[in-house]
Parts: structure tokens; sequence; C-alpha cells
């Protein structure tokens, strides 16, 4: 009798672990379109063998970061608060990532970002999306529009490449390295999104510029912790920053670089030629604007105090290209030759 | 072996041994995975208790956000406490509590009633630590910063196993330390 009740035991912790492990209720596979599979088959540019050797190295790196696909949720119905209200559990010195495109003018948390990594925002009708990766302090604000007439939100794979956070988008499935903001994988493989500006910065800073800003709400259709200590990886406002300052990494990226501290925060700067340029951004502080050479061009970067921000140009046509700031270690993994001005 | 374990059980100190670690390790095992936080300046709207349950509840319960780890479907706060109310992963925490409680209940038997010493401690104590870890890969990494590991895809794979690993590694300790008392007492 004995014996019996213990293979009872057995079978039902077995089955318990089968029905756990097989009870993913997450994304489902992602049927793509036959319409969108043509239109991204004539929309995709010719990709150099280079390149696609550089795809398929960076394809064979993605490994999983723990959470399956969408099991870090992406935060697709944002809802506003205003600044009175934020302050009220927001903090002055809280990182936040600021936008202000299209006459939508907000703040997003970074401690809320975190657990969330994506925010999906339709402006007047356009898709965009704002991506943030904590493992490679990156922040990117990218177009859903990425081919003509194919236009999607951005969910997380749960998968990492050099640390960094790898998209997928809801349309093609294809997976794009929000650093690299390409496609690595078919069908959409080697079209590049195009971005807006992100503002990283502090609250009291964001609001200063902006007094009527809106701000992310914590009511997210998730349960999470959003509080001054939620951050699972560490602060960016308590003095024990944890992952943020540490020389450590979690996951081995494909090429290190000890010319910088892992952790260095640069402005990184790329172009559609694949042409890379990083700048310390204390040197960038210091000096209040830097030129620097992207290939052919000349960028332009000029530093904000009012926001510690910075915006970039490029010289010869008045252009405006993205800049944005990222850990040395992620940059130096994705560009190996990336110039860099410290 | 199951009327000797409800044997035991049966007096007061080797019950209130397992509820008190069954207690305990749900706490640590909670909070381990953050889903048990104390905070505070979460916003106005929080009153001292309240609770609140996601609308869409029923499409959050079987949610994974990592392997044997599942999605919140509503919150319990408590003053500056907060519950994060996952059902999948309160059926763990207390399926791994009970298994703990048991082994903590039979160990202090044992030593205390038979005067026996082995390593069985050592075997429950470490079919503990994988199930606390299990939520460390993806939800809480600085333990893993701590503890000083670099995740591997292997290493990925190993931990999504973690959970059912401490329940093996649990009731495997349970059953080797009752068959050493049997074959003591009989």
């Amino acid at each position: 009798m004995g014996n019996q009740v213990i293979y009872f035991f057995l079978f039902v912790i077995i089955a318990g672990v089968v029905f756990f492990y097989f009870s993913n209720r997450n994304a489902a596979p992602i049927e793509v379109a036959p319409e969108v599979r043509k239109q991204l088959k004539e929309s995709a540019p010719l990709i150099s063998q280079d390149r696609d050797v550089y795809f398929s190295l960076l394809e064979k790196s993605a490994i999983s970061g723990g959470p399956p696909k969408d099991g870090i949720p992406s935060i697709d119905e944002p809802i506003y608060t205003s600044a009175e209200e934020a302050d009220e559990w927001l903090l002055s010195q809280d990182i936040v990532f600021g936008i202000d495109y299209k006459g939508l003018t907000a703040a997003y948390p970074q401690r809320i970002v975190v657990w969330h990594e994506i925010v999906n925002v339709k402006i007047g009708g356009e898709d965009v999306s704002l991506t943030y990766c904590p493992l490679t302090g990156t922040a990117i604000g990218f177009k859903g529009e990425y081919a003509s007439g194919i236009s999607s939100e951005f969910g997380v794979s749960g998968k990492l490449i050099n640390s960094n956070l790898l998209m997928y988008d809801r349309k093609s499935d294809s997976y794009w390295p929000q650093i690299l903001g390409t496609a690595i994988t078919d069908p959409a493989k080697g079209i590049r999104l195009e971005e807006f500006p992100v503002v990283w910065t502090t609250w009291e800073k964001w609001k200063q510029a902006h007094p009527d800003t809106l701000i992310l709400s914590q009511d997210t259709g998730f349960f999470r912790n959003y509080g001054e200590n939620g951050d699972p990886y560490g602060s960016y406002v308590r003095e024990n920053r944890g992952y943020y300052s540490s020389d450590r990494l979690l996951f081995e990226p494909i090429h290190t670089d000890s010319r910088l501290h892992p952790k260095e925060v640069v402005v990184g700067i790329r172009d559609a030629e694949g042409r890379t340029l990083a700048i310390l951004k204390n040197k960038l502080r210091t000096e209040k604007i830097i030129e620097a050479s992207l290939g052919d061009s000349t960028v332009v970067v000029t530093y904000d105090q009012e926001l510690d921000f910075y915006k970039a140009r490029i010289k010869e046509t008045d252009t405006w290209i993205n800049a944005f700031d990222a850990m040395w270690f992620s940059w130096a993994a994705f560009y190996p030759n990336t110039e860099l001005v410290q | 072996m199951v009327s000797l374990l409800f044997s035991i059980l049966g007096e007061r100190r080797y019950w209130l041994t397992a509820a008190i670690i069954f207690f305990v390790y749900v706490i640590v095992y909670l909070a381990a995975t953050q889903f048990l936080i104390f905070t505070q300046r979460m916003g106005a709207t929080d009153g001292f208790f309240a609770i609140k349950i996601a609308e869409n509840w029923q499409e959050l319960m079987f949610r994974q956000r990592a392997p044997f780890l599942f999605e919140s479907i509503g919150a319990m706060y408590l003053g500056g406490l907060k519950l994060f109310i996952s059902v999948p992963n309160m059926f763990l925490a207390a399926t791994l509590g009970i298994l703990i409680g048991l082994n903590g209940a039979v160990s202090y038997y044992s030593f205390r009633a038979l005067s026996l010493r082995g390593s069985q401690g050592l075997v429950q104590l470490i079919g503990t630590v994988p199930a606390i870890l299990s939520g460390a890969a993806c939800c809480v990494p600085t333990l893993i910063l701590v503890i000083g590991l670099q995740l591997t895809a292997t290493l990925a794979t190993v931990w999504a196993f973690f959970v059912p690993l401490s329940v093996f590694l649990l009731f495997a300790a349970l059953w080797r330390s009752l068959r050493k008392i049997k074959k003591r007492t009989l």
C-alpha cells in the first residue's frame, strides 16, 4: 500500500512537470500572409556575401536569455498619466526615455520599460516602437513601417545576441537585433528599420524641458515590481548599481575589446552603409561639441546640458542621424571595426 | 513509508517543524522570484489593503515568463507589501514547500528520536537551492552575477529544469530518510 502511494505521488509529480512545461500560453507561431512574403521578397535588398555571413554568425550566436517568446511582454496599449500624477511615485533622478515625435511628447520610465523592453505606440496612425535593452543600455526608437505597405509592432523574442535584445516583428516573424536595427532572418533579411530620436535623461530634466509631457502609467496590463528597487538588474539611481557598473557580463559576446571598461557608456552612431563611430559619452559632456568622421562624412554631435543628452547630424547635408547610448562591450561586439573617440 | 511519515507528523513538534519550514520556504521562494516584494512609493492609488485582478486573467493564467515561472493575474497590496498572484507559481511554491517541510520534520525526527546523523540533511539542503534559483535566470539576474556565473546556452537549458530537479531531489531525500528510519526501527 505504502509503495503504491509513493508511485502515485511520483506519477503526479511527473505529470505536473510535463503539464507545466507544455502549458506555455505564449505567442503562437506567426503565419506570415502570402502577400507580406511577396512584398518582402520585392523589398528586401540584395545582401553581399560578407553581410550574409555576418548575419548567419549573429543568428547562430543567438541564445535564450531565459524567457520564451513574449515571456517579456511588450506594452501594446500604453496608458499615460500627467506629470503631476507621476511625481507621486517617480523620483526626480529616475531615468526616463523621452520621445517628442509627431505631436506626442511622452516619457517612458526606465523602471517600467525594463520589464517590457518594447513599447508599441500608434502616433497619428503610424506604428512606432520604443525599445530598450537593459543588458546593453540601449534605447532606440523604430518606425514600424519597414517595407511599402507593411507596418508592424515588435515583440521580445527572448533571445539575445551579444546580450542585446533580439526583437521579432509580428507581421513577418523576422528577427531584428536592436543595436543593428536590421533583420537578420528571412523574410525581411537585410531590411533596415527607420529610426526616430529617443532621449535618455532623468525625469527632472525631461519635465523641465517638456512641462506638458505625458508619462507612461504603471497600468501596463501586467503585474511587475515597478517600485524604486524593482529593476532586476541593478539601479541607475542607487550607489550600488549592480549589473550596470559591474565589469561582469551575463553572456559572452562574439567579440571583446578592452579599450574601455565593458560598461562604459559610448554614443554609438552608424549609417546605412555600415560605417560606425563611438564617442565616449563623458568626453562629449566635457567638450560639448565633437566632430568626427563617419566614412567620407563628418558627424557633428552636440551635447545638450539641459537634458544631459545630445543630437547628431551629418555636417555636409545637415541631416539628422540617430545616435544613442550603448555599453561599450555591446557596441564593440556588433561593430568590431568601429572608430572610437575617447 | 506513508504510514511512518504520518505517524511522525502525528507528534506536535514535528508537524510544527514542517509547517514553519513550509511557510519560510514559500516566502523565500516568492521573494526570490520577485512575486513578493516590499516597496514604498508605489503610487497614490495603492490603499493599505487592496486586491486587483486583471480583466484578462484567463489569458494570463498559464502564460510563461520563463520555464516554470508564470504571469501574475493580479496583485494583493498590504501596506508596502505586495504579493503578485500567480496560481501556478503558488502551486509550485506550495509543492516545494510541502516537500521541504516534510524533509525537515523527518530529519528532526531522525536526529531527535533515533540519533541518526548522516548526509541526508545536505541532500535536502541542496534540493531546495535549484528551486529558489529557478526564477533567477530571467527575472532576478543580479543573483547570477552575485554567484559569479556567466550564462551559456547549455546552462540556460539546464536552468530551465531546476524546478523538476528540486522536486526530484527533495522526493528522493525524503524517501531515503524514511527508509533509514524504517530499517532502524524494525
